[in-house]
Order: structure tokens, then C-alpha cells, then sequence
């Protein structure tokens, strides 16, 4: 999850946050990191661009990405197939 | 309701048609212009139908003489252009002076792919002619040369709302009595940029679009190019003009919520809309027809039905969306919306959505689904809403 | 109706930010910039290219010299818009073959997204537009200002004029021989830059200068350049120029042609160029303006410009001339108040 942290800080450009202080079952949206649905969208590409792993319906998005947990949690179990 | 603006011509082409009578042949038939992509060279070929226009770049320029070459930015516009100046009756006072204003989101970005292509590996490649005409200036001042139209030319962008903000500045400069003859609108033609960036965003639809639909997923992207003429009353009469009606209200506003979204209230919609009924001195009770933005996407549709709820509830007019025939023409379709208008007015027509089966949750937004002519269309409103909040309603009125 | 400069906010190549003037000293000019987290918030600043950032930051400077909050309206004029984020799209279209694309490089690479940026940076509502027609972008978005103005529309008006010049555009640009390069020793550089004005109808402290007319000429002669001159002038009952700030660029043509537009109010000796500072950009006409208000509020013509003003002789009106390869001219004629 330490890598998965990394990769958001990254892809979200979120310059004044430190991979590791985002808890591991933070909100990302709204409340939390106050990330937004074009962050939303960029995790997609995230997901897609290092575990392969594309998210069909982006109504899927807010219970995949609700923190990095749930999205670690998603990814083990869809590379799994 | 300060001096108004006429509007004696129109010159078109989308997906549905290669002039004024094509595309209403196409609604008169029902026949949508999104289908099958076939000239775009995309890998989503397959996967999303587009609003084509039915030409290729080859035809276009052996129709007016022009160059393959060109960005197709360029021959569309030219295309519409032209056909609209050609409705003009011929005048002997060169004192008369003349604008031209063109609304485009992407330029020649057509060609800039191509150019891409090469230079994206190594910069000293690429056909520098590919990337001559990026710029969304370099169309608009293509065509004003070719039309004569030189006075006054310059180019918005605002995203999807740009031709009918051209629009608007046009009859604005005609009122303040800085140009007396103006040629307005938008162009776009479609990319790989643009489909691409849509598609980033997850709001482009497999299959035929449906706006203003419960079920809707988003949008179909579409090309083409829509030009209308304007003129004092001044002018009109000394040219005996016929026009289609009068400019009679505008209204631009941002809904300054996101970059993207609209606000769930429609604010900037509502405020744009409020604002063109008001220069118009109209009554919402007064209009009979909503050509709605309509793209097909939850956000837009939902908040711009919000907004339409803002101010018509309970009397709303006849409504519907055309991008589910044109497609999304993104800078061109307040043009060809404001061209699609006119008709509407002179010749009493009612444009349906192509097809519409579920009405939107806690909204009263029903559209039309059959085209209807004949009927007494005295006043219409045209909204166009872009990304980055940018929005513009157009009221149109018939001349007494 | 009288229209006044009443702010400022500059980011560019050619002033430092204490206001000093800086020639240009190599062909290709980079803006001062400022450390633009002390003007926008982080969570807003972290999707924002560069063009953004200073777009916005020069909107913030200007509204707060003006001492205002909101405008009336947001007009921004731009020829290529936001590059680095178009280019960004581009290049990952082609390398990746049209998959794994980032939607943030899209929805910013719009050429509205800095009049929209800086719309939500200031909750504005109000009427907004973006002008993209090559040299004369920030001129059209002034002649829309001015139009609102008439239209007794608005009271306040926020317009500025910015490109943006990439390592990326500026190969481009220089393959397609956007520069020109003579063999003589003084070249305009590569430039870029930002400008944002404050427009009012109201006469305040921090005024600096009424603008009092914009034309724009395309496809046409010298002749008629100087007849639309001619024309402006008389409309303003002023029958001679203090100062003429030219965005003359080409080299290799007669240096005569743009003397042959002023000639009739203005010698050659009142003639100055702005490009050598900003270097040549489509809205480089925006500094121009910039520097034309500083001088009319300060009185003082900069050693940079190397004009001798007429001891205790005011310098009342100045004219800003761009063109560009002859295509479209644009004068902006100021006035001090």
C-alpha cells in the first residue's frame, strides 16, 4: 500500500502531501484528501496504467477509490483473474 | 428590447446534412447523422459512433477549389461560410463595413495530429504544413479573406459554447454601430484529441446518445460548421433582405463550480438564460421552443434541466435536444443550433430528440420525438453551456 | 464613456518585479515568475500549468492594485493558449497509441481554461470570454471590453492578454520561421508574458491611464493603417503623439514601412520598441500596454527605451502598434489622466 500511496501522490500531483501521511482508510473524496471526480478519473488511468486493471463504470468509482485500502483491497482482488 | 439585430441567412453542415435542406430533409426523415465512424482514423473506430460529416477532405476542396491539404477545420468552415455570404443580395456600397467572427475549441488540431505523429519521436520531423494552421485564428482568417470580410475578424473559444458567443458579439458590434454586416458562427471538425479527451472523461456514449433521457451515459461527438448573417434593420431594408427572424436577446454567464461540471443547480445556465430573457423583454410563457444544450451527459442535462425548471415551472415550452442527430459539434454547436433556430421561427418547425424514453428523475423535461412543421414559433431559445463554466443563451424572435 | 487602467499584474520577460525595465538579451526570454503559492491556494495550484498560474496570479496582482474583489467581467486574450498541457495530450496520444490518457491534461488544454481558472479562483459569475485570433487576441478582447463598457454593462472589467512559449513551441515555431532572424546585430528574442488590467469606469488613486481607443486592421496597406491612424487620433482630438511603442519585429523589410504609419504625428525620434523586452509573442501588445500606462502614470520614459523626452514637456498620449508580418495591425492609443 506504501507504493500505491506513492503512485496517488504522483499521479494526483499532490505536492504538499507525503505518501506517508495518508491513512491507509482516509477518505479520499470530499472530506479527507478533498480529492475531486477528475481525480477520480486519473485513478482510473492509474489503475489501469500500473495493475492492468480497468474500471468498466465509473459509478464503480466512489466505492473502489473510497480510500487506498478499499482500492488495494479491489486491485488483489481483480489481478488475481 | 434595444435595437434588434436581423438574421437574413444561414449557411450549414453536420453530420445531417451538407446545407439547409439536407438537414432538414434529415429530420423530416428521422435520421440521425451519428453512426459508424469511417473517416476519423482512431482505434475507437469500432467503439464509439460519431456525427461525421459525409464528405471527406477531398471532396470538400474539389467543391470549392481549394487544398486537400487544408485542415478540415478549414474547408468546413469555408463550406458553411460561403453558402451563408451567398445569401446575401449584392450591394454596390463598399462604405458597409464587414465582420467576420468564428467560434472553434481545437483549430486545425486535425492536422497537428498528424504532425505529431513524426515530431512526437524526433523534433526535427513532421510536415511543417501540418501544423501551420493549429492555431484557431489561422481558419477564421482563411475564410474572412476568402469572403472579403476584413473590418472586423477575430475568433473565440469557449469551449462549447464559442459560435454562439460569435454570435452575440457580432449583433453586439452591429448595435454599437461598429460594423454593419457580420457573418457569425463556429466551426469544429472532429479529432482524435478531442474523442480522446472526451472519452478520458468517461462521458462518451457506445451507442446513439440520449439526451435529456433518464438512461443517458454521455455524449456522441459530431463535426461540422454553421454561420449566420446579421444586419441592422438599416441595412436589411436598404438590401431588402428576408430575414429569419431577429436576434432578440443574449445572455452569457459562468457557472464558475468546476472546471468540468456544471453546478447541480444550473446557476450559470440559469443566469444566462435570465439574462437573454431579459434584454428580450420576453416572458418565459412567451417562448415556444427550447433548443436545449442537450449533450447527452448526466451532468449537463441534469443541470441544465434544473435551471429550465428555474424558469419556466409550471409552463414549459416545447423542448429538445438536436445533438441527438448532429452530434456534438462542440465549438460550432451554437452555430448550428442558432442556424436550426432561425428555421424554427421562419418556418415553424419543431425539432424532436431522435429518441427519448425515460424522463428524468424529479425533472418535468419532456422533448419533443417528432419533427413537426407549420406551427407558430415566435420565440426560441438556444442554449449552449461549455467546460470551464462558460455559458450562453440566445433568444431568437420572429420579425412582426 | 471614459475607460481607466486602474491595475496591473505583469509576469514577464523585460520587467523585474521591482518594476524595472530589462532588454532582452538573448533569443529566447523567460518570464520573471513569482513563487505563485503565496497567490493560490495548494489544493487549487496542484493541476495547474504554468500558463494558469500565471494568469491567475496576474488577475490577483491586477484586482489588487485596483482594490477590488470581483469584476464585472473576465475577458482573456491568447493565441495558443495553454501549450504545455495541449502538448502533454498530444504526445501521450501518439506514445501510448490513444489509451491510458490523463483527463487533466485535456479538460486544461482548452484555450478558455485560464479566463474559466481564474473565474473560479474569484467565484466570478459574470460574463466571460477568451479571444484566439494570433496577434490580435488581446486587442479583440479589449474591443469587447470596451463594447461592454458602452453598453453600460459593466462598471469594472478584468482583460489581460498571455502565451505561453514551451521548449516544445518554440522548436515548432522556430522550424516555421516565426522569428525572424536577420543578419543585423539587434534581433527581437522568442518572448512570452502575461498581462492583466483592471478596466473602470471610474477615475481612483490608483489609476494610471485612460485607454481611449483600440482598432484593429487586417489584410489591408500601410495607406489604410495610417487612415485608421488618422481616423482614432482625430476621434480623440489629439493631433500628436508623445510616444509611439512599436512591436515592429521584421528585420530584413524596410525599417521605413511602420515610421510611414506614424509619420503624421509622431518622428521618428518619438519611436520606441517593446519587443526587444518581452520578445515576440501573439499578445506581447499586452506589455506594450503595460509599459505605456507605467510611463503616462510615472511621466518618466525609462533610459531603457532610449527616447530623450522634451524637458518639462508632459507626454500626454502614447500609441502601442503590433503587427505581425503585415497581416493584422493593432493600435491601442492611451492617454494620461
Amino acid at each position: 500500500m506504501q507504493n500505491l500511496k506513492v503512485q496517488i501522490v504522483e499521479q494526483l500531483n499532490l505536492k504538499d502531501i507525503k505518501p506517508e501521511d495518508i491513512g491507509d482508510d482516509q477518505p479520499l473524496f470530499v472530506e479527507g484528501l478533498g480529492l475531486d471526480s477528475i481525480d477520480a478519473l486519473e485513478l482510473i488511468v492509474l489503475l489501469q496504467q500500473h495493475y492492468g486493471l480497468k474500471l468498466a463504470k465509473a459509478e464503480d468509482g466512489p466505492e473502489v477509490f473510497r480510500s487506498v485500502l478499499s482500492m488495494a483491497k479491489y486491485i488483489t482482488a481483480n489481478k488475481a483473474k | 428590447m434595444t435595437d434588434p439585430v436581423f438574421l437574413t441567412g444561414l449557411g450549414i453542415i453536420s453530420a445531417i446534412g451538407r446545407d439547409v435542406n439536407e438537414t432538414i430533409d434529415s429530420f423530416v426523415n428521422h435520421r440521425s447523422g451519428i453512426g459508424p465512424c469511417r473517416n476519423l482514423n482512431t482505434i475507437h473506430k469500432d467503439v464509439f459512433p460519431l456525427g461525421e460529416v459525409k464528405m471527406s477532405n477531398q471532396e470538400l476542396a474539389s467543391l470549392h477549389g481549394l487544398d486537400a491539404r487544408l485542415s478540415r477545420t478549414i474547408l468546413l468552415s469555408y463550406h458553411a461560410a460561403i453558402a451563408a455570404k451567398k445569401t446575401i443580395p449584392t450591394f454596390k456600397n463598399t462604405n458597409w463595413r464587414k465582420g467576420f467572427i468564428s467560434g472553434s475549441s481545437v483549430g486545425g488540431m486535425d492536422r497537428t495530429e498528424f504532425f505529431f505523429e513524426d515530431f512526437c519521436s524526433d523534433h526535427m520531423t513532421g510536415d511543417l504544413r501540418d501544423v501551420m494552421n493549429h492555431d484557431c485564428g489561422k481558419p477564421t482568417d482563411f475564410v474572412a479573406e476568402k469572403l472579403g470580410f476584413k473590418d472586423f475578424i477575430t475568433t473565440l473559444s469557449t469551449a462549447c459554447s464559442s459560435s454562439a458567443n460569435s454570435i452575440m458579439l457580432g449583433a453586439r458590434l452591429i448595435k454599437a454601430g461598429k460594423l454593419d454586416l457580420v457573418i457569425a458562427g463556429g466551426v469544429d471538425a472532429l479529432t482524435k484529441f478531442t474523442l480522446n479527451g472526451f472519452n478520458s472523461l468517461m462521458i462518451v456514449d457506445k451507442e446513439q446518445c440520449r439526451p435529456l433521457d433518464e438512461s443517458r451515459v454521455g455524449l456522441n461527438l459530431g463535426e461540422g460548421a454553421a454561420y449566420v448573417v446579421l444586419m441592422s434593420e438599416k441595412v436589411m431594408k436598404e438590401l431588402n433582405a428576408d430575414p429569419y427572424c431577429m436576434l432578440s436577446g443574449y445572455g452569457n454567464s459562468n457557472d464558475s463550480f468546476h472546471q468540468t461540471a456544471l453546478s447541480n443547480e444550473g446557476n450559470g445556465p440559469f443566469l444566462a438564460m435570465e439574462a437573454a430573457l431579459d434584454m428580450s423583454g420576453l416572458l418565459p410563457t412567451q417562448i415556444d421552443y427550447i433548443n436545449m444544450h442537450g449533450t447527452g451527459t448526466q451532468n449537463n442535462d441534469m443541470a441544465e434541466g434544473k435551471a429550465v425548471e428555474r424558469i419556466f415551472h409550471p409552463h414549459y415550452p416545447r423542448l429538445s435536444s438536436t445533438k441527438s442527430f448532429t452530434g456534438h459539434t462542440l465549438g460550432a454547436s451554437g452555430g448550428v443550433e442558432a442556424v436550426l433556430s432561425a428555421l424554427a421561427i421562419k418556418e415553424g418547425y419543431v425539432f424532436p430528440n431522435y429518441q427519448y424514453k425515460n424522463p428524468m428523475n424529479n425533472l418535468n423535461i419532456v422533448p419533443e420525438t417528432k419533427f413537426q412543421k407549420g406551427q407558430n414559433i415566435i420565440n426560441v431559445l438556444s442554449n449552449s453551456f461549455g467546460f470551464g463554466g462558460n455559458c450562453t443563451a440566445l433568444v431568437f424572435s420572429k420579425v412582426n | 464613456m471614459a475607460v481607466y487602467i486602474n491595475g496591473a499584474g505583469v509576469i514577464s520577460p523585460g520587467f523585474s518585479q521591482l518594476n524595472e525595465l530589462i532588454p532582452g538579451n538573448s533569443e529566447r526570454l523567460y518570464c520573471d515568475e513569482p513563487d505563485y503559492s503565496s497567490f493560490i491556494d495548494v489544493k487549487a495550484i496542484r493541476r495547474m500549468s504554468r500558463i494558469i498560474k500565471m494568469g491567475v496570479t496576474s488577475s490577483i496582482l491586477s484586482l489588487k492594485e485596483a482594490g477590488l474583489d470581483k469584476p464585472d467581467a473576465i475577458i482573456v486574450g491568447t493565441a495558443l493558449g495553454c501549450l504545455e498541457d495541449t502538448v502533454s495530450f498530444l504526445n501521450k496520444l501518439v506514445l501510448n497509441k490513444e489509451e491510458l490518457l490523463n483527463p487533466t491534461a485535456f479538460i486544461h488544454s482548452t484555450h478558455n481554461t485560464i479566463s474559466s481558472q481564474i473565474a473560479l479562483n474569484l467565484k466570478c459569475m459574470a460574463y466571460n470570454c477568451t479571444y484566439v485570433h494570433r496577434n490580435i487576441s488581446f486587442e479583440s478582447a479589449l474591443i469587447d471590453a470596451m463594447l461592454l463598457f458602452s453598453e453600460s454593462s459593466v462598471d469594472t472589467v478584468l482583460v489581460g492578454g498571455i502565451d505561453e512559449l514551451t521548449d516544445t513551441s518554440y522548436q515548432i515555431l522556430k522550424r516555421l520561421a516565426y522569428y525572424n532572424r536577420s543578419t543585423s546585430a539587434e534581433i527581437i528574442p522568442a518572448g512570452e508574458g502575461s498581462a492583466f488590467f483592471t478596466l473602470s469606469n471610474k477615475i481612483g488613486l490608483s489609476t494610471k491611464a485612460e485607454l481611449r481607443s483600440v482598432e484593429c486592421v487586417s489584410f489591408t496597406s500601410v495607406d489604410e493603417v495610417r487612415d485608421r491612424l488618422s481616423k482614432m487620433l482625430s476621434s480623440a482630438n489629439i493631433d500628436s503623439l508623445d510616444l509611439v511603442l512599436s512591436g515592429r519585429t521584421d528585420r530584413e523589410e524596410s525599417s521605413s514601412k511602420p515610421l510611414e504609419i506614424y509619420r503624421d504625428f509622431a518622428t521618428s525620434a518619438k519611436v520606441a520598441e517593446y519587443k526587444k523586452f518581452c520578445g515576440e509573442f501573439p499578445t506581447a501588445s499586452a506589455f506594450g500596454m503595460h509599459l505605456a500606462a507605467t510611463i503616462l502614470k510615472s511621466q518618466i520614459i525609462p533610459a531603457q527605451i532610449s527616447i530623450d523626452p522634451i524637458a518639462g514637456k508632459p507626454i500626454n498620449n502614447i500609441l502601442v502598434h503590433n503587427n505581425f508580418k503585415d497581416v493584422h495591425h493593432s493600435l491601442i492609443l492611451l492617454s494620461a489622466c
